[in-house]
């Protein structure tokens, strides 16, 4: 047997461990109901818009989505935006200390568009707690809030 | 021609309905009589019983033909009926909240106004500040209101179109107009410009009617012949102001038209909405037959073939269920875009593409190609996914590329869910690669000035670095790969792709599933991150994306390489930005 052959199999034996393990715990029946999955992220939510006060809108309803590619859950994600000229880079780096005080992992991002300026981003993470992620530009916020993975599916919340 | 969701009387058509339904008393009682004086002349004897015997016999089956197609016209106008009032009690709702908003909007902005005078006053308080910040917070949010509700009024009226279309399509069905006369042959002598005048004069039942040699000839055009014979019908057109003709055609041959190149895609949305919807409402009879079927089988062999017949049909209604779905699915814009069936192929499996943004108008478009394990079933999910990226955009310009999320091609099961090995080999992104190049063309031979994208993940990769570099004429601005499962080796490098920019990212995933793909692939292929001559789109490694999955599980650590607030996200929407 080549070595080419033992990795195949290797990778074969571990991904079939975690498949099982993962088919285990998707089918233990401990996901989380979708109105708390939501109550949590909302609350997450408002308490990351109060950090700063800016013209916030209303929470708005969630879009409902898979909790990841290929498998069973439903997260949902929400939205606020504002349209206002803004300091990216210092907001950028209030919201990630903010974050970080609360315990998430925090890992921000920059990209340069050109003539459209900078953008800040950064993905938050927690075991076990709803996800937070940011764009910011100098033409306004975009403040994501993914809650955790719920019982259902996205099916489920298609009219 | 543009469809207003508050006109017509439900009620008159279900009377119609109804009135058709008395005909078909009258009929099977006139059919009884008949069949009774037959009857009365069995004591009859020589020529004159056997004419008589011979007419009688014929009006039975022929009052059972008509009882038939009235049964046909009465399903059609029910559905409509319902379907029509569905759309006015929700055009209702839609217009009072549209009244109620503007009504708010105005009384906000008088205040808004009086606040800003305070606040600019020499006696001006705190109290005023936030006076004025709070009404200006209200006018925000009444704006989106307003915004959202005419996004509403819009998709209904795509709503009541796809209504209309499909009711005037069921009532020029041969099973309710009987059998059109073929003009098949004829048109089979005819030069194609004759074919073509021949074909837009035709009545849409007497269209409908003819044998698939004319569907056929007519999907066979090249895309500038079709591009010029449909102007020429009354121009371009939109979906709110086009010929008759062009109406005829969408109706008449929806499968045909919803996937022909070189007629603009507001056609194509409109005729493909009504494929799928049909393709959809056979799907969902026939998972109420398959159950049944499982529910009354009998013995070990039966209840297995029973069984396999049940998760086929499921396996079919669920893909296009989801299909259909993406015309209202909800998603996380800044502002709204509207959306368009851009192809639908019905098959086993269904394939099609679903855009957010109009392909006809747009000022760039992107086809978001995904990989292994990926079906018609994935159509929403991918569509927020390409959202997530429009709404990136949307924030630093203010305008979005036009997503099309393209599963248009039968891709290789997915590995670690069944085991099938066929994510390794090329004959899925070659079968792929075709369709993917002739849609890309599409959009060339309408759009000749349009900036054109590709964003593949995974396996999607493969199929796309084929179908890119079988067409220099494509001229794609940006090809970016997410996790790319490998480049085949008949593209060597990212200048053979003819893409005028290629990226490429390559995050440090856990399980290796893209290096997996690579390594074992057969026959091998390359990773576009390493010496090909792609621009490298940073991951960080394990500090930002950290899965092969273009979106990650909440309860986990992870990242994917489209998850919001990535370093990818921010790349791939620059890569493929107006």
């Amino acid at each position: 047997m080549n070595s080419l052959s033992k990795s195949f199999l290797g990778f074969v034996a571990v991904v079939g461990l975690l498949t099982t393990a993962t088919a285990c715990a998707s089918n233990g029946g401990d996901k989380m109901q979708p109105d708390e999955a939501k109550q949590n992220a909302v609350a997450f939510l408002r308490e990351t818009m109060d950090h700063e006060p800016l013209a916030w809108p209303e929470v708005p309803d969630p879009v409902a989505t898979r909790c990841s590619d290929g498998d069973d859950g439903v997260r949902f994600q929400y939205l606020v935006t504002i349209d206002q000229k803004t300091d990216p880079k210092e907001l950028a780096t209030s919201f990630e200390e903010f974050w970080r005080a609360k315990g998430l992992d925090v890992r921000p991002s920059q990209e340069d568009f050109g003539k459209y300026g900078v953008a800040y981003s950064a993905t938050a993470r927690a075991d076990g707690k709803p996800w937070g992620s940011f764009q910011f530009s100098r033409r306004g916020i975009s403040l994501y809030v993914d809650s955790q993975c719920a019982e259902g599916s996205p099916d489920d919340y298609e009219d | 021609m543009t469809a207003d969701p508050l006109a017509g009387d439900p009620a008159a058509v279900t009377k119609l309905s109804r009135a058709l339904a008395d005909r078909q008393d009258d009929l099977r009682t006139g059919a009884t009589t008949v069949a009774r004086a037959a009857d009365d002349a069995a004591d009859w004897e020589g020529a004159s019983k056997d004419r008589f015997s011979a007419t009688v016999g014929t009006i039975a089956p022929a009052a059972q033909r008509i009882i038939g197609r009235l049964d046909a016209a009465i399903d059609v106008l029910g559905t409509y009926a319902d379907e029509v009032q569905r759309i006015q009690d929700e055009a209702e709702r839609i217009r009072a909240s549209q009244l109620t908003t503007a009504m708010d909007s105005a009384i906000t902005a008088l205040s808004l106004s009086a606040a800003k005078l305070a606040v600019s006053a020499k006696d001006a308080t705190d109290a005023d500040a936030r006076q004025a910040r709070r009404l200006q917070s209200d006018a925000d949010d009444l704006a989106a209101t307003a915004s959202r509700l005419d996004a509403e009024w819009d998709a209904l009226v795509r709503r009541r179109t796809t209504a209309d279309r499909a009711a005037s399509a069921g009532l020029s069905a041969t099973d309710v107009l009987g059998v059109a006369p073929s003009y098949s042959g004829t048109l089979g002598r005819m030069s194609d410009a004759d074919f073509l005048a021949a074909v837009a004069a035709m009545p849409p039942e007497v269209l409908a009617a003819q044998d698939p040699s004319v569907a056929d000839r007519l999907a066979g055009m090249p895309a500038e012949t079709v591009q010029a014979w449909w102007d020429g019908l009354g121009g371009r057109g939109t979906a709110g102001e086009h010929a008759a003709a062009q109406d005829a055609l969408i109706t008449a041959l929806p499968a045909v038209i919803g996937n022909l190149n070189g007629v603009p895609y507001w056609a194509r949305d409109q005729a493909n909405r009504l494929s799928a919807q049909r393709a959809y409402a056979q799907a969902q009879d026939d998972l109420r037959v398959a159950r049944r079927r499982y529910t009354r089988a009998i013995g070990g062999h039966g209840q297995v073939a029973a069984g396999h017949a049940l998760n086929a049909a499921l396996l079919r209604y669920n893909q296009l269920n989801n299909f259909v779905a993406g015309a209202r699915t909800d998603l996380n814009l800044r502002y709204p875009l509207p959306r368009q069936m851009v192809a639908f192929r019905d098959g086993q499996p269904p394939l099609g593409a679903f855009s957010v943004g109009d392909l006809d108008s747009a000022s760039s478009v992107t086809f978001l190609v995904p990989g292994m394990g990926s079906s018609l079933a994935d159509t929403t999910q991918y569509m927020r996914t390409g959202s997530t990226v429009q709404q990136s955009q949307q924030q630093m310009s203010g305008d979005a590329s036009a997503y099309v999320t393209w599963l248009g091609y039968e891709s290789p099961p997915n590995f670690l869910a069944t085991g099938d090995t066929a994510v390794l080999h090329e004959d899925s992104a070659r079968a792929g690669a075709a369709t993917l190049s002739a849609d890309l063309a599409g959009v060339r031979a309408t759009r000749p000035d349009v900036q054109l994208n590709v964003v593949a993940h995974s396996y999607g990769s493969t199929t796309a670095a084929l179908a890119l570099a079988s067409d220099s004429a494509l001229n794609i601005h940006s090809f970016v790969t997410l996790g790319s499962a490998g480049i085949p080796s008949s593209v060597p490098d990212a200048a053979a792709t003819h893409a005028a920019h290629m990226y490429a990212a390559q995050a440090n995933e856990k399980w290796g599933i893209a290096a997996f793909g690579r390594t074992f692939s057969d026959p091998h292929r390359a990773d576009p991150t390493q010496g090909f001559g792609a621009t490298e789109m940073h991951t960080d490694g394990t500090r930002t994306v950290n899965v092969h999955d273009l979106a990650a599980d909440p309860d986990s650590r992870n990242v994917g390489y489209l998850d919001s607030g990535t370093k990818t996200l921010l790349g791939t929407a620059k890569a493929t930005m107006p």
